[in-house]
């Protein structure tokens, strides 16, 4: 089963819910209309510079991450997310992959209060996972939004507190775009949906690693 | 949306000044314009009125430009790192409201350290209003203290975590062979207090008026010596011959927030001390 299939079973249940689903496809629509992808760091652009606590409570640096080959970096939405969750494990499966064609691996969370540690236990994860605090790097990488209603409030019905989780109450959310960088820091190739419920193939994902040689 | 519209925008906040704000930001007054017309479509809604002789912020303009200020505060420091970095000895001064233990922030302190060697640390502690006195003096650059109800505006703070409620007691106390502390067992005891701490445990048939300190240390010494027990927050330090144990159900004594003065600029380590432990769960620190 690929991670499109599992991510395409996960809308069918919750497109179930006439009001999940008009959400949803009225908040793809916006995000379409405002050309936000226009706007976010592509492919051949230098990935910002970054300083960020890890989930084992280290300050991760891009330089580090990079110093011994390219790197994977997807954005992730939060805990929360059910896609973001099986985006997190279908990488996890292919970590080895990701390895052996010389890359590593990381994502990047907005969410705070030790949430970053909790996703990597649930998924038993083996890399890094980031914390954006304030979205600095989501804003530098153009892949922050902020999140247009009436979707603000079907997320906060169903009891999720961006402010409380994100640690400020600036009501953002990252498109859950996954990089690939070269050594030298440079998009070598990215892949980003305004569609949240759609994620690259781990398989692709390996495919621009192993381009890079 | 993107870091340079966001630029735009706070300068426009700044100088309220189509024309002053494209000077500013080094670019021509139509690209700046445009770029405040793509956020204000992506946040739906003005957020300037845009007036002949004056410009102003809107309500949505008002309300979002301290968060955006933040978000951007966030992607520039990283940036400014370097330079900053040889500029000077990085300094990093942290204050610890009185009898909050250290332990809480010490790994991080220590991953500070190994990411900015040679960085100069200066923890203090203080009560209270001082510490406050001392963030806005821009004498301390962050501090962990108690969300009273009554931190300054001033004062961008986060929460950590609740602290639970301790039973501080001579070695040999019947408290000794349990795990945790429960109410009854409490009614008979007399409770150190102190001020502004302390007074409700009589509602648990506690004596609190005989014996009263005035800090977690002259308490502690008044417990130390057989007076009675004293009743503290979770983290803070016990005494060296002295023994502490949960009391679960005395809930929350107070909570514990991590405090900076909002609009400064960070320091590297300064942002990597907040970003630290604003990304940590402190409540496994807590049940402990």
């Amino acid at each position: 089963m690929t991670l499109r299939d599992k991510l395409d079973a996960q809308r069918d249940r919750s497109a179930v819910n006439p009001v999940w689903r008009a959400t949803y496809e009225a908040t793809v629509a916006e995000l379409r209309r405002t050309g936000f992808l226009d706007q976010a760091l592509r492919a051949g652009a230098r990935f910002p510079d970054f300083l960020l606590p890890s989930a084992a409570e280290r300050l991760v640096s891009l330089g580090d991450l990079l110093a011994r080959g390219p790197l994977v970096v997807t954005f992730i939405r939060g805990q929360w997310c059910p896609y973001c969750a099986l985006t997190l494990a279908a990488l996890e499966e292919s970590l080895p992959d990701i390895q052996a064609a010389g890359g590593r691996l990381a994502a990047i969370t907005p969410e705070t209060g030790g949430r970053a540690l909790a996703v990597t236990q649930r998924h038993g994860l083996h890399y890094d996972v980031l914390v954006d605090v304030d979205s600095g790097v989501g804003l530098s990488c153009g892949v922050v939004f902020h999140v247009p209603e009436p979707y603000r409030s079907s997320i906060a019905r169903a009891g999720i507190d961006l402010a409380d989780r994100q640690g400020n109450g600036g009501g953002l959310l990252p498109v859950p775009a996954v990089y690939v960088i070269d050594r030298a820091g440079l998009i070598a190739c990215d892949f980003m949906d305004v569609d949240f419920t759609r994620r690259p193939e781990p398989a692709d994902v390996i495919e621009a690693l192993r381009a890079l040689g | 949306m993107e870091l340079h519209q966001v630029r735009y925008f706070l300068a426009l906040c700044r100088t309220l000044n189509f024309t002053r704000a494209a000077e500013a930001c080094n670019v021509t007054q139509p690209a700046l314009t445009r770029a405040i017309q793509r956020l204000e479509d992506e946040l739906g809604g003005p957020l300037l009125y845009r007036e002949r002789s004056l410009t102003q912020l809107t309500p949505l303009g008002r309300s979002m430009m301290p968060h955006l200020e933040t978000m951007v505060r966030a992607a520039e420091t990283v940036s400014q790192a370097a330079a900053d970095m040889r500029r000077q000895t990085p300094l990093l001064r942290l204050g610890l409201v009185d009898g909050l233990s250290a332990g809480l922030i010490a790994a991080s302190l220590a991953e500070l350290e190994r990411r900015f060697p040679g960085l100069e640390l200066h923890l203090q502690s203080d009560d209270q209003t001082m510490l406050i006195e001392s963030l806005l003096q821009g004498e301390t650059d962050a501090a962990l203290l108690v969300d009273d109800g009554n931190l300054p505006e001033r004062l961008d703070r986060w929460k950590l975590l609740h602290e639970g409620c301790r039973a501080v007691f001579p070695q040999g106390h019947a408290f000794e062979a349990e795990p945790c502390v429960k109410l009854p067992a409490l009614a008979t005891e007399t409770v150190v207090r102190g001020d502004g701490w302390g007074g409700e445990w009589d509602r648990f048939g506690c004596e609190t008026q005989r014996l009263r300190a005035a800090s977690w240390d002259q308490a502690q010494h008044m417990v130390a010596v057989g007076l009675g027990v004293a009743l503290l927050p979770r983290h803070v330090a016990v005494l060296p011959g002295l023994l502490a144990r949960p009391v679960p159900e005395a809930g929350d004594m107070r909570a514990v927030v991590l405090a900076a003065v909002n609009g400064r600029m960070y320091s590297p380590p300064l942002d990597g001390f907040l970003k630290l432990n604003r990304a940590k769960d402190f409540t496994a620190a807590t049940a402990a």
